[in-house]
């Protein structure tokens, strides 16, 4: 279980430190796979395994599948010019590690390293809907920050009963179900999905 | 009933996805008349307390609202419907509107979902529902695939989403509360035995809730979605979002926000209250003071409203608040409503390009009718819930924010009467196409009038069942 746990803080920090899409795309397969292993690797029940199945259908088949389809058709290969840049994104990270150390060992004294996983992965998801451009980068973004909220629940407790817990992954999945559409129709409208240029909102000047 | 009142519009929505054109209209009114029926009963004879669902009068009072305003939008959107030529615009040819049915589908979906958020009892449950809201209302919003409406769509699903996941953590956060505690998530269980649970732990849920449900209100600084969210989508929808919506969102917030009051937070739970609600109305009389696009001014009024409402929940009166979430929703779904009449008619949404409204009487009557009520003129609910609100900011010694609070509103008196008179002055705007539809009048109106009715005359009932839910939801009541 440590295991998955640094291993979903390693692919966090290299969410924040790359900015080519297929890549962005592979750390969250591989997020997904991992959120898999958790949500079995506390108690095996036929429960736990449906989770997990499902949990690896969406995040690591279905959604890697829209995205990419989408991030072809707008003919992504880069983030283009993000906020905030790779190097001082590693600083960031190295301070939100801090962070969430410092979080899980003040509220979560049982399990710290569960905990400051969780947090870790939320604040680096987080960083990254901030600081970049593009709806994909954003999505994925999406996808860590919602990963870390599901870890972290792992860890809390297995207190929610399990109709609760359906709902809401139902939700999420839902969620990332309809992003995912959202930024095939984005990136086939526009022939990019650069959040920046799609400005036509706001509130100065003539109203054209 | 309670099921009933849930699965009935899911029912209907997920059939009008593989039905036609007109069996899916027929469902869409249908299911709506049904809804605000069943919404009746419930009134009449409230069901027990099941362990997911409840009906308590802060349920039933937004079902309600929600009830009659989803019935009221279901015809206008029938008539929308029909305006609809198959080629509505210049991007036409680009930017083709979804399928009808899936359109009507997702709008009774949505309506299920909201039924959900009212009458949920366990917290995640509701955060599960309100989740779902947002789901469901993003597609409506980019109806017509133009460039604007999907990043209106896109902007409100990345930053409600978001919002509502830290609501999530926050879920956690009480749930790990209750769960030492060993009392069940269950929102009026949790309140009443609140004092047992970890205020810690509380506080921190509170603040996640308020970010992540506050943003779905529509408080500032969170507010960013709405202006475009609402501005953009079709004006149905935008009735929907803004009168119904935002609503259920403030009542989960209450559900939450009733528990850290009951654990002994209540004056950290005010004090951020009061200090979003005033700052939300700041920011949208900023707005609206030069504001061109009357639909953007609608929206950014709804922000101002839930400002007052928190402001309200500040200052120590939920009656008031929830008052005023209930004449707020009659008047806004009426205004947008009337503002779409005046979009089809002069096709702009620029208040500067429409002139000489009165060629629409019926529209330009509500359209008057409706900004006096939402400035909180004296015939109309909103001046009493606003007063209330006023008197309680002073009596609660919040001397100050009151003051700013009330200069404020001159503000956007000004800003509104500036954009909103000219629009009746004569110009050379060219004259409205089309005749006004009864359709498009009818709806409108019986919400007016209910917003008038309770300026009046707030029967003993209503009465009755605000000061429940304000006890409910952790008031003073």
């Amino acid at each position: 279980m440590d295991f998955l746990i640094v291993s979903l803080m390693l692919s966090s920090v290299a969410l924040c430190a790359t900015g080519r899409i297929r890549s962005l795309v592979r750390i969250a397969v591989f997020q997904g796979l991992i959120l898999g292993l958790l949500a079995v690797s506390r108690q095996f029940t036929a429960q736990t395994a449906a989770l997990a199945l499902a949990t690896v259908a969406v995040k690591a088949v279905i959604f890697p599948y829209i995205l990419m389809r989408a991030v072809e058709k707008a003919g992504a290969v880069l983030e283009p010019r993000p906020y905030v840049g790779y190097n001082p994104s590693i600083a960031v990270c190295m301070a939100m590690l801090g962070i969430s150390a410092w979080i899980a060992r003040k509220f979560s004294p049982q399990a710290p390293l569960a905990a400051a996983g969780a947090f870790f992965t939320m604040f680096a998801g987080l960083f990254v809907i901030i600081s970049r451009r593009t709806a994909f980068s954003q999505v994925i973004g999406y996808l860590a920050l919602e990963g870390g909220i599901y870890s972290f629940g792992l860890s809390l407790s297995g207190d929610t009963p399990a109709a609760v817990e359906l709902g809401l992954l139902l939700d999420l999945f839902a969620a990332v179900f309809i992003m995912g559409i959202m930024v095939y129709r984005i990136s086939d409208e526009f022939d990019h999905a650069d959040m920046e240029k799609i400005s036509f909102l706001k509130d100065s000047g003539d109203y054209d | 009933m309670i099921s009933l009142a849930l699965c009935a519009p899911a029912l209907a929505g997920l059939a009008a996805l593989i039905s036609g054109k007109k069996a899916a209209r027929a469902l869409l009114t249908g299911a709506a008349v049904f809804n605000l029926a069943l919404c009746g009963l419930l009134w009449r004879f409230p069901p027990a307390s099941g362990s997911w669902f409840m009906a308590d009068s802060a349920s039933l009072i937004f079902l309600a609202v929600t009830g009659l305003l989803f019935a009221a939008c279901s015809f206008y959107a029938r008539g929308y419907l029909d305006t609809l030529s198959p080629k509505p615009h210049i991007f036409s040819g680009v930017f083709g509107d979804e399928p009808e049915p899936v359109f009507i589908s997702f709008l009774l979906l949505f309506l299920a979902a909201m039924n959900f958020v009212c009458l949920s009892r366990h917290i995640a449950m509701m955060w599960v529902a309100l989740e779902a809201t947002t789901l469901v209302s993003a597609p409506l919003i980019c109806f017509h695939r133009t460039p604007r409406s999907l990043e209106a769509a896109w902007k409100y699903l990345m930053i409600c989403s978001v919002g509502i996941a830290l609501a999530l953590l926050g879920n956690f956060f009480i749930a790990s509360a209750a769960g030492a505690a060993n009392v069940p998530m269950l929102c009026d269980v949790l309140r009443d035995s609140a004092r047992l649970l970890n205020p810690l732990w509380l506080k921190l849920a509170f603040v996640l809730a308020f970010t992540g449900y506050g943003a779905k209100m529509g408080l500032a600084p969170m507010h960013t979605w709405l202006p475009d969210a609402h501005g953009e989508s079709p004006s149905p929808v935008s009735a929907l979002l803004s009168g119904a919506l935002l609503n259920c969102a403030f009542l989960s917030l209450m559900r939450v926000a009733a528990v850290c009051s009951g654990a002994g937070l209540g004056e950290f739970v005010n004090d951020v209250f009061l200090f979003f609600g005033i700052a939300s109305v700041v920011i949208a009389a900023a707005f609206m003071l030069r504001q061109r696009d009357y639909k953007r001014l609608l929206a950014y009024s709804s922000v101002e409203n839930m400002g007052i409402i928190a402001a309200g929940v500040g200052a120590g009166t939920v009656y008031g608040a929830v008052l005023q979430a209930i004449n707020h929703s009659l008047v806004k779904a009426m205004l947008f409503m009337a503002s779409g009449n005046i979009l089809r008619g002069f096709r702009t949404k620029s208040s500067a390009e429409v002139g000489n409204l009165a060629a629409m009487p019926f529209t330009g009557f509500l359209w008057a009718a409706g900004f006096m009520a939402i400035l909180g003129l004296p015939p109309f609910g909103i001046f009493v819930s606003k007063l209330v609100i006023i008197k309680a900011m002073f009596a609660s010694g919040h001397g100050r924010a009151g003051a700013l609070f009330i200069f404020m509103l001159a503000v956007v008196f000004a800003g509104v009467a500036h954009s909103v008179m000219g629009m009746f002055a004569p110009s050379g705007a060219k004259p409205p196409q089309g005749r006004e539809r009864l359709v498009f009048i009818l709806p409108a109106a019986l919400l007016g009038l209910c917003a008038l009715a309770t300026g009046l005359y707030i029967p003993q009932w209503l009465d009755a069942a605000v000061k429940s839910a304000s006890a409910a939801l952790g008031g003073a009541w």
